[in-house]
């Protein structure tokens, strides 16, 4: 069945509901092009997930490596009123946050976009557990060779944590790439929009119908960033990639 | 010569800020429009210069949503064109400007009967009414000549028929091996179609414009209801009514696999289909009047239709532009210019040459027997909806009889205006 | 306890983002359930929504329903993850990567192509489903009009949603035990079985507690799937805390009662998670 469902997306991506391949055609994505600013939707997808996903990969491996090899006061507690964030309903969240987003001026600006969906809990989380796992005689051993908090981070734990960046970042611009409530709500001109929410404002056709086969081209053009994203990044989970990563 | 030039460059930018000052601006929202529409708007802004109109598109399914969180920022759009169960809302909530004031004599005799009461809340008038779309009873005219009863089918004037007849023609389309009809019971929207059904028995959902209390419990409204599940039971509609909703009808419908229905606004995805080969014909869908047994009064005309709505809360002046774009959208030129072939006017004297000849059948019906009472206007429209379609597939999924179901439902009604 | 002052400073970017997107709007949120709350008004009502809930009859559906689907989705969902993680981690780069391939690939179909296909499957009379049990002679199943088996059609949605990104990252903590210390086992007499349990279970501790705890508090919050394929029904079987949330809010303006549940929920939520973490790292030191 889960199998199925894959072969099913695929097939449906390209076809109309009837499952047969008509005779191809190009019209669709000609339409789509040419009659709205896809090339804007796309860059602002491109800014807001981009932006996105590298403030929340570095915000997250920050407080993760903190989280997993600091001692520090407070450190329980911190850690769960962050994980805390993650347990209440996202529309119970939603009201406030939009009114407040808006007093800071935020609204209908990339900052409005991009500046709220940074903070992830769940990715701090998957940093620390990731890096409780990085041997702290490494750590040790540069600090007494001299190394700086910094130089610790950036030359031995970064090096090390290349599988989690590469989780990270593909999951986070895979979540934010495909957004699309919060930059529906916090935006209020076409050309601030993103990728999948021009998607659906081009598919539309009077009476509430949908164009399939625009909507169709427009999922597909959406879908090929994340494919590619996901090939570049493919590398860093090859086996073998052990360099010295496992605690005792 | 520097100075002059600063002096010009000043006079100049006076003169366009007076300019500008002239204009108006007026934040409008809707869902996506089409071609039609978006040359409508253009068509507005030449004969309005003095008014700029600034136009902002949102999906359908999140015009609500964002209406919403802009109430609670304060800033609500200007004019909004949505659909009348959500814009009711924002009447209830007492968001909306008053209209009355830009109606005249003649109006009040014009729209279709019960349209200006539908449209008001509070004792105001607070939307203009466009783009109805009719939800009577329609039937697959070519099934019925397939199965030789396309001469019991009702014709003019007023296309009416019985009861009995329309079962005979039910079992006629059975005897194809289609299903003649099809129930849904599962999601909120689509509501006024299960309610017709109600209404052939004779029940509604309210009477006589009182909120408070649900008459769908009536002896009328259980007998309908019995009488939905055994259809279902005898193979006349698909099984599974609670969990298949309105759009699993329609793609049903447009696969020529139901005989009759309650709309036919479908139309358009019909001939998407047949062109792309996923169905063998376009069914002639041919409008009738609501069959009904004995001893029921000629049934209303259940429609739905959206709104322009002018939120409160602006200037006189930008006002007064809000009303003018409001005006126009529920007014004769903007129906003139989208003229599809169902849509109904919502006034009587509007031009209808354009329509179909079901859409002819459909205003004369409307105009006579009036529009019906769905409860839009009620504070709660929601929540009975919602609490309408549990009733519903309780007793379609045999949890509750339907006597049982619709008591419940009619008590937590009730308790809503506690 | 040792104090690392510079652990403040690395903390400082997420919480400076938390707090200002996330803690005051949180607070705000809650804070709401002391009201009456329409879209501009607002009444102290002190705990009278927290009354009003606990007596509501759909109270307890609402979280029997929440439970029985975290159950499942989190059983079902681990189970299958790492069945399959570990089935895939023996072969080749290659193949590896192919098959992380094809299961990412549902997480990238979002939006309304998703929620068409999901509907067509479980459609009665044509849908997928029940055309491949049909195959296997089983009669069609009325997915969504049954309420046990709307929860399960959820469940199975949110499954196949979640699978993909939970296969990839046990693959990666899977491919991060040294081969060494297989061989060391090995070499000691281990058989696959022992080398499974004491070696790759521990090491891959981590990961699991993660995806166990996102997971079930993912489970929790499940919206949009409940939303597309059965609006909460059918007569509120898969009607869960949150959509309730949702319905009290956006549908019927009664934010204080949402806001109410929401503070259910974290109470549900809070102390599960916690307990889960706390357990299992437990285990973890050796």
């Amino acid at each position: 069945m889960v199998k199925g469902s894959f072969e099913t997306m695929g097939t449906v991506m390209k076809v109309p509901p009837s499952f047969i391949v008509h005779t191809p055609t190009l019209r669709n994505y000609v339409t789509l092009i040419l009659k709205h600013p896809v090339l804007r939707w796309t860059l602002n997808s491109m800014i807001v997930a981009v932006s996105v996903t590298a403030g929340s990969v570095l915000v997250s491996c920050l407080a993760g490596y903190a989280f997993a090899k600091k001692e520090f006061r407070g450190k329980q507690g911190l850690f769960w009123a962050l994980l805390v964030t993650m347990m209440v309903p996202f529309y119970t969240i939603l009201i406030p946050r939009f009114i407040w987003v808006k007093q800071l001026g935020l609204y209908n600006t990339y900052a409005g976009m991009i500046l709220p969906l940074i903070f992830s809990a769940g990715s701090i989380f998957l940093a620390r557990q990731y890096m409780t796992t990085i041997s702290s005689e490494l750590i040790d051993a540069a600090k007494i060779d001299g190394a700086s908090e910094v130089q610790v981070f950036l030359y031995i734990i970064v090096p090390i944590s290349k599988p989690l960046i590469a989780v990270l970042s593909i999951f986070g611009f895979m979540g934010n790439w495909s957004a699309f409530l919060w930059p529906l709500i916090i935006t209020s001109s076409s050309s601030m929009r993103t990728l999948p929410i021009g998607i659906v404002t081009a598919a539309a056709l009077p009476g509430q119908l949908i164009d399939i086969g625009v909507s169709m081209a427009g999922a597909t053009l959406v879908a090929l960033p994340m494919f590619i994203v996901f090939i570049c990044f493919q590398k860093y989970f090859i086996k073998g990639i052990t360099i010295g990563s496992i605690k005792g | 010569m520097k100075k002059v030039f600063v002096i010009a460059l000043l006079v100049i930018g006076l003169g366009l800020a007076a300019f500008a000052a002239d204009k108006v601006t007026i934040r409008f929202w809707t869902g996506p429009p089409d071609e039609v529409v978006l040359g409508a708007f253009e068509y507005f802004r030449e004969q309005n210069p003095d008014i700029d109109l600034v136009c902002e598109y949102i999906p359908v399914g999140n015009l609500r949503e964002k209406v919403l969180l802009a109430l609670t920022a304060g800033e609500p759009p200007d004019v909004l064109y949505d659909y009348i169960g959500r814009t009711s809302a924002w009447a209830n909530g007492g968001f909306l400007e008053p209209l009355e004031d830009t109606l005249t004599e003649e109006d009040y005799e014009d729209y279709m009967p019960g349209m200006i009461e539908l449209n008001s809340i509070g004792g105001h008038f607070v939307s203009y009414p466009l783009s109805i779309t009719f939800r009577g009873y329609a039937v697959n005219r070519t099934l019925c000549e397939q199965a030789g009863v396309a001469d019991l089918l009702p014709t003019e004037p007023g296309r009416n028929w019985t009861f009995e007849t329309f079962m005979e023609v039910a079992n006629a389309i059975k005897g194809l091996g289609i299903y003649p009809f099809g129930f849904f019971a599962k999601g909120a929207s689509g509501d006024y179609y299960m309610l017709t059904y109600f209404q052939m028995f004779g029940a509604s959902l309210y009477e006589n414009g009182d909120y408070t209390k649900t008459t769908l419990n009536s002896e009328a409204g259980v007998r309908a209801l019995q009488w939905m599940i055994d259809m279902v039971g005898q193979g006349y509609a698909p099984k599974g009514v609670a969990g298949l909703a309105d759009d699993d009808y329609v793609a049903m419908k447009v696969r020529g696999q139901i005989g009759m229905s309650g709309w036919v606004d479908s139309l358009e995805q019909l001939e998407l289909n047949f062109k792309n080969g996923i169905i063998d014909y376009v069914p002639d869908w041919y409008m009738v009047s609501l069959p009904h047994v004995e001893g029921i009064p000629g049934p209303p005309a259940y429609m739905a239709w959206s709104t322009a709505v002018v939120f409160k809360g602006q200037s006189a002046e930008k006002l007064a532009a809000s009303k003018r774009f409001a005006r126009f959208l529920g007014g004769e030129e903007f129906y003139k210019m989208r003229s599809t072939p169902n849509g109904l006017p919502q006034c009587k004297s509007y031009n209808i040459d354009h329509l179909s000849e079901n859409g002819k059948f459909q205003t004369e019906w409307a105009s006579v027997n009036g529009v019906g009472d769905l409860g839009y206007a009620s504070p709660f429209y929601l929540e009975v909806r919602d609490l309408q379609y549990v009733a519903l597939q309780e007793a379609f999924m045999g949890l509750k009889r339907p006597k049982e179901a619709l008591n419940d439902f009619a008590d937590a009604v009730a308790k809503l205006w506690e | 306890m040792k104090r690392d002052r510079s652990a403040y400073l690395f903390i400082l970017p997420a919480f400076l983002f938390a707090s200002i997107f996330l803690f005051i709007p949180l607070g705000q949120g809650i804070y709401l359930s002391l009201f009456k709350a329409g879209i501009t008004t607002r009444e102290f009502v002190g705990f009278k929504n927290f009354i009003k809930m606990g007596s509501d009859p759909l109270f307890w559906l609402e979280i029997k329903n929440t439970f029985i689907i975290v159950i499942g989705l989190v059983v079902l969902n681990l189970g299958l993850s790492l069945f399959i993680a570990v089935a895939i981690h023996k072969l080749s780069n290659f193949l590896q990567s192919f098959f992380r391939f094809a299961f990412y690939l549902p997480g990238i179909c979002a939006g309304v192509v998703t929620s068409m296909v999901w509907i067509w499957i479980f459609n009665p009379t044509y849908g997928l489903l029940n055309y491949m049990l049909s195959l296997m002679g089983i009669p069609p199943i009325y997915w969504l009009s049954v309420g046990d088996t709307a929860r399960l059609a959820v469940i199975m949605m949110v499954c196949t949603w979640m699978l993909g990104s939970h296969i990839i990252l046990f693959l990666a903590a899977l491919n991060a035990v040294p081969e060494t210390m297989y061989e060391a086992a090995r070499i000691d007499g281990a058989n696959a079985v022992q080398r499974f349990f004491y070696i790759t279970i521990p090491l891959i501790m981590p990961m699991t507690v993660y995806i166990l705890v996102t997971t079930t508090v993912g489970a929790f919050q499940i919206w949009e799937a409940i939303y597309m394929l059965t609006a909460g029904g059918p007569a509120y079987a898969t009607t869960n805390i949150v959509y309730r949330v949702y319905q009290l809010g956006f549908s019927y303006f009664r934010f204080g009662e949402a806001a109410a549940h929401g503070v259910l929920l974290l109470c549900i939520i809070f102390p599960i998670a916690f307990f889960q973490f706390r357990y299992l790292s437990k285990k973890l030191e050796f």
